[in-house]
């Protein structure tokens, strides 16, 4: 935005508004008018109101004074005795009667009615606070009665018409309302008056009342008071509330103002064009940035429509916008494009309604943002991404940015393909290491931690992942670089991460065969060589220089036929010929005469290369086969020794199979048989049991013995049982190292023997080890003990005697049991131990193949021979275990 | 046979085969004592909740809990408990185990009754 107008201008006012002050002065000055009249008029008011209460106080006086003097009139005047102060009147002298003498003597004079009129009022006169009245008249007959100059203005007055003159004058320093009013001569005035030519009805003098005036202007003082204290009252909170308001609209005003060049301030240096137009579009106010781009000012805009400015078509697009604003009554973004002088930009415009107090819309407000650079850049920007993506992926490249103080990495896409993670993995240090293949990750975590962060080195690691989403393994090759901090501790790293695990694998295999071809080469025992199809010799191999014909400064360079002598160099010469049309390898023998002596070789030839062109090479693999030859006779020899041993072998070998087969046969006998007694036990408890009852219970003799018999055979059956699970419990058991003799004297010593029968036993007193089963062992002895008591019904002795011998370089444990009982033959002894076969009367034909079983099973051997003075001898031998006995 | 007439002493068979319970039952009637039979381990526990048993007699196999759970069972209620043990076929591990725990012998099916018998009243004797 390099069009931003830097200076910051301040907005001076166009118009200056009529100073506050001036106005505060004016509103002041008329308040103080106001005032001022409203108290005059009051004041002039109570005035009036003061002089018209006098005036009626003076207007009564004078109708009552007239009233006195028109009942005098009437009565032609009143008689009172004269006395100094009412002397008789001089100026009726005239009058016959003037005086008279009653008959009882007393002297009365003619008082007329302007002589008791003036007489009251001089009383009055006397009296200071009330009105007294004056009579007087332009031609006084009396010349006291003379008019004051008051009086005679208004007796003149009268003659010109007044009806009455009302006056406020000062006399004698005090203050009087006067009212004077005319007489006018009445036919019983002219008794006194005629004679000064007075005609009836015209104005013959006046009255004048005087009311002090005090009274009324003291009541009216106090009422004007305390108006003027209400006034004055008014005024000063007038004057305090315009102070009030000119303080208050100051602040309104200054802060209006301050607000106003704010937002002008805003308006004009915002590097957004910012437009105010009314609901039909056209224009109201514009900043000026909106003034600079479309050349227009806000003095010519005004009343302007975008029609008048903008192409129709882009008009039309605004208009409509501003009318999706009106009718939203919201704010609306949308983008739209202005045809500028240099073309088209593109703009991003707020609009939004403004609305009057009554809440109608009035006009459209846009701020509106040039966005075309922008859009120019992330168009630039996505195509670099898009351009990075591309090459990432062609480059099996992702790339990240670890925030090593924030923990946490972002990255490109392909790195999410690299890593197999989505966005919800957690990408932190340690999530990398979930990633790093088991092996790696305490390596890769030291690396980061101690030599990256550690030492500031660039990250840079080829290293095993497993690929999260798929358990893969891959390679990867991780670089980054470091971004220090201000105190210099690394805080960002930024890097690559590439896949590389098929140049990884390529590597291995170039490596693997590179060291097979190495170690085969090494490993070959003798002699390789390189020739052309012409069998020229290129190059050879050799562990050992003696085992060459010539020495290799001879042969390279030459033929195989210019070397070798015709015996060798013919074979291999066709070989070799056969080799080049077919392209399969062959092998080629022969013998050289060393200096040692005669050897024998065998080549073995391959083609390497095309052998149609020049380079193309056979390849001579030559083992010394000189020793084999050798041993070949000699193995001759041997084979035929081996033959007879592996007859002899062969035999030992069916017997042994043949015992293993019995062995097989009575173990599954063995589990059969130890399953079928355990089921046959249960009834034959409940027989036993319910055979004992019947015995205990029955009375009768020839029962009880049936049933003893039935009990008896109860018991065989269940020694057979024995038996049998003796068979079983031998087939399985495992051997360990244990002391016979404690085994050999208990056994010896707990079985109990009929009467008829002697035992004697001799067992050794020290430790006997023997890797045996306790349980087996304790078979094999009760066995053959009972096998012996088996053949002696009748009695006789039993004789068991262990002790250690050596046989063939080992020591045995031998235990011999001998009986004298009904014994064998020669030729029986050998069955004895074949299962089910007896020669008593007694027995099951278990016993003593169980036993056989079980000395076999301990590695030992049984023998039976018949005694010397008949009966039985048991001969066992069971092998001593290392460490021997004492 | 002894002659305990003021208390009779108390014998508990448990075994699932109930053909031999019974005979049992009536073995040990015969010679004088109160004999109950049960057919389970659950039954047993159950019984011997209600009433005391001088001896029970076990057998070594059973559906369900075996001889050997019951015992332990039985010696949790009563560590007096006083038990023989019966059994058709048994690992030798298994009777050592049962010696072990306390059991007092253990005998073989088909068991000789006289013996079984002689042990029980030795075992009774004993214990009074």
């Amino acid at each position: 935005m390099s069009s931003v107008p830097t200076g910051a201008k301040s907005a001076a006012p166009e118009k200056k508004p009529p100073s506050r002050k001036l106005l505060v002065f004016i509103a002041a000055a008329f308040w103080t008018v106001m005032i001022t009249a409203s108290l005059s008029f009051n004041w002039l008011h109570e005035h009036k109101t003061a002089i018209e209460f006098a005036t009626i106080e003076a207007r009564a006086s004078f109708n009552k004074d007239l009233v006195y003097r028109k009942w005098a009139a009437m009565h032609g005047g009143v008689y009172a005795p004269p006395t100094e102060k009412t002397p008789p009147n001089p100026y009726l002298a005239f009058i016959p009667d003037r005086d008279v003498v009653t008959t009882s003597g007393k002297r009365l004079t003619l008082i007329n009615p302007a002589y008791m009129t003036r007489q009251v009022h001089e009383l009055g006169k006397e009296q200071n606070n009330m009105a007294w009245g004056h009579i007087t008249s332009l031609k006084p007959i009396r010349p006291e009665n003379a008019a004051d100059e008051w009086e005679a203005e208004s007796l003149r007055k009268f003659e010109a018409g007044a009806v009455e003159v009302v006056s406020l004058q000062v006399m004698n320093g005090r203050r009087f309302l006067r009212l004077m009013k005319p007489m006018k001569a009445e036919k019983s005035c002219l008794k006194c008056h005629g004679h000064q030519g007075y005609k009836e009805g015209e104005i013959r003098g006046g009255i004048s009342v005087s009311a002090p005036f005090e009274p009324y202007a003291a009541v009216a003082s106090t009422r004007i008071a305390a108006v003027a204290a209400a006034h004055l009252f008014f005024w000063l909170t007038g004057l305090a509330g315009l102070w009030m308001a000119s303080v208050l609209l100051q602040r309104s005003e200054s802060g209006l103002r301050t607000s106003e060049e704010r937002l002008q301030s805003i308006l004009d240096n915002a590097a957004t064009v910012i437009f105010l137009k009314d609901t039909e579009g056209r224009y109201l106010l514009v900043n000026r940035r909106f003034e600079e781009l479309f050349h227009v000012n806000n003095d010519n805009i005004r009343g302007k429509t975008d029609f008048d400015m903008f192409p129709r078509e882009a008009a039309d697009t605004f208009r409509n916008a501003d009318q999706m604003v009106l009718k939203a009554r919201a704010p609306v973004e949308v983008e739209e494009t202005v045809p500028h002088d240099d073309g088209i930009h593109n703009y991003i415009s707020i609009k939004f309604p403004l609305f009057n107090s009554d809440g109608v819309p009035y006009a459209v407000c846009g701020i509106a943002t040039d966005i075309t650079e922008r859009k120019l850049v992330e168009k630039k920007l996505q195509e670099n991404l898009e351009a990075l993506n591309a090459s990432q992926e062609i480059g099996k490249l992702g790339s990240y940015d670890l925030d090593i103080p924030g923990n946490v990495w972002t990255n490109t896409r392909l790195l999410d393909e690299i890593f197999g993670i989505d966005d919800s993995f957690e990408r932190t240090v340690e999530g990398w290491l979930t990633i790093t293949h088991p092996k790696w990750r305490e390596v890769m975590g030291k690396y980061f931690m101690e030599e990256v962060v550690g030492r500031k080195q660039p990250f840079d690691k080829e290293y095993q992942i497993v690929r999260v989403n798929d358990g893969v393994v891959r390679w990867v090759h991780g670089l980054g670089r470091l971004e220090m901090g201000p105190e210099g501790t690394p805080v960002r790293m930024i890097g690559t991460i590439q896949d590389i695990t098929e140049r990884k694998l390529a590597e291995e295999e170039l490596r693997d065969s590179r060291e097979r071809l190495a170690a085969t080469l090494n490993a070959l025992p003798d002699l390789m060589f390189e020739a052309d199809v012409d069998g020229r010799f290129h190059d050879y191999r050799a562990p050992d220089d003696s085992l060459l014909y010539r020495p290799p400064e001879v042969f390279l360079g030459k033929t195989i036929p210019e070397v070798l002598p015709e015996s060798v160099s013919v074979p291999i010469m066709e070989t070799i010929k056969r080799i080049a049309e077919t392209g399969n390898s062959a092998k080629v023998t022969y013998d050289l005469a060393l200096p040692d002596g005669k050897a024998y070789f065998e080549a073995t030839m391959s083609p390497k290369g095309d052998l149609k062109k020049p380079e193309g090479r056979i390849i001579l693999l030559v083992r010394n086969i000189t020793e084999l030859i050798e041993t070949t006779h000699e193995l001759e020899l041997h084979r035929n020794r081996l033959e007879d041993m592996v007859e002899e072998r062969t035999r030992e070998l069916k017997e042994t199979q043949g015992r293993l087969i019995e062995s097989e046969r009575l173990a599954i006998l063995g589990h059969f048989a130890g399953s079928l007694a355990h089921e046959i036990r249960s009834p034959l408890a409940v027989i036993a049991a319910e055979s004992y009852i019947l015995r205990r219970i029955s009375r009768d003799e020839d029962i009880r013995r049936r049933i003893e018999a039935i009990e008896r055979q109860v018991s065989a059956c269940s020694e057979i049982i024995e038996g049998v699970m003796n068979l079983s419990r031998t087939t399985s058991g495992a051997l360990e190292m244990t002391d016979i003799a404690p085994l050999l004297r208990n056994t010896c010593a707990s079985t109990l023997f009929p009467k008829s029968v002697t035992f004697e036993y001799r067992v050794p007193d020290f430790a006997v080890p023997v890797r045996a089963n306790k349980v087996q062992i304790n078979i094999l002895l009760k066995n053959l003990i009972k096998n012996s008591l088996e053949a002696m019904p009748d009695g006789g002795i039993i004789t068991l005697e262990a002790g250690i011998v050596e046989k063939d370089a080992a020591k045995w444990l031998e235990i011999v049991v001998s009986d004298t009982g009904v014994g064998f033959t020669e030729e029986e002894a050998d069955r004895v131990f074949n299962t089910l076969y007896t020669t008593k009367l007694k027995g099951t034909g278990f016993g003593l193949s169980i036993s056989k079983l079980i000395v076999e099973k301990h590695g030992g051997t049984i023998k039976a021979k018949p005694g010397r003075e008949g009966g039985a001898v048991f001969t066992i031998a069971l092998p001593l275990s290392e460490g021997d006995v004492k | 046979m002894n002659q305990h007439t003021c208390v009779k002493r108390r014998v508990l068979i448990v075994d699932d085969v109930d053909d031999f319970c019974q005979a049992l039952r009536e073995i040990f009637e015969l010679s004088g004592y109160e004999a109950s039979v049960a057919h389970s381990g659950a039954e047993a526990l159950s019984a011997a909740a209600r009433n005391r048993f001088n001896l029970f007699l076990l057998d070594f196999l059973m559906p369900g809990m075996n001889g050997l759970e019951l015992f332990s069972r039985l010696k949790e209620m009563n560590p007096a408990t006083s038990a023989l043990m019966i059994t058709g076929m048994a690992a030798e591990k298994d009777i050592q185990e049962a010696l072990h725990m306390g059991v007092k012998e253990v005998f073989y099916k088909p068991i000789n009754i006289e013996e079984m018998l002689a042990t029980a009243e030795r075992i009774l004797n004993v214990s009074e």
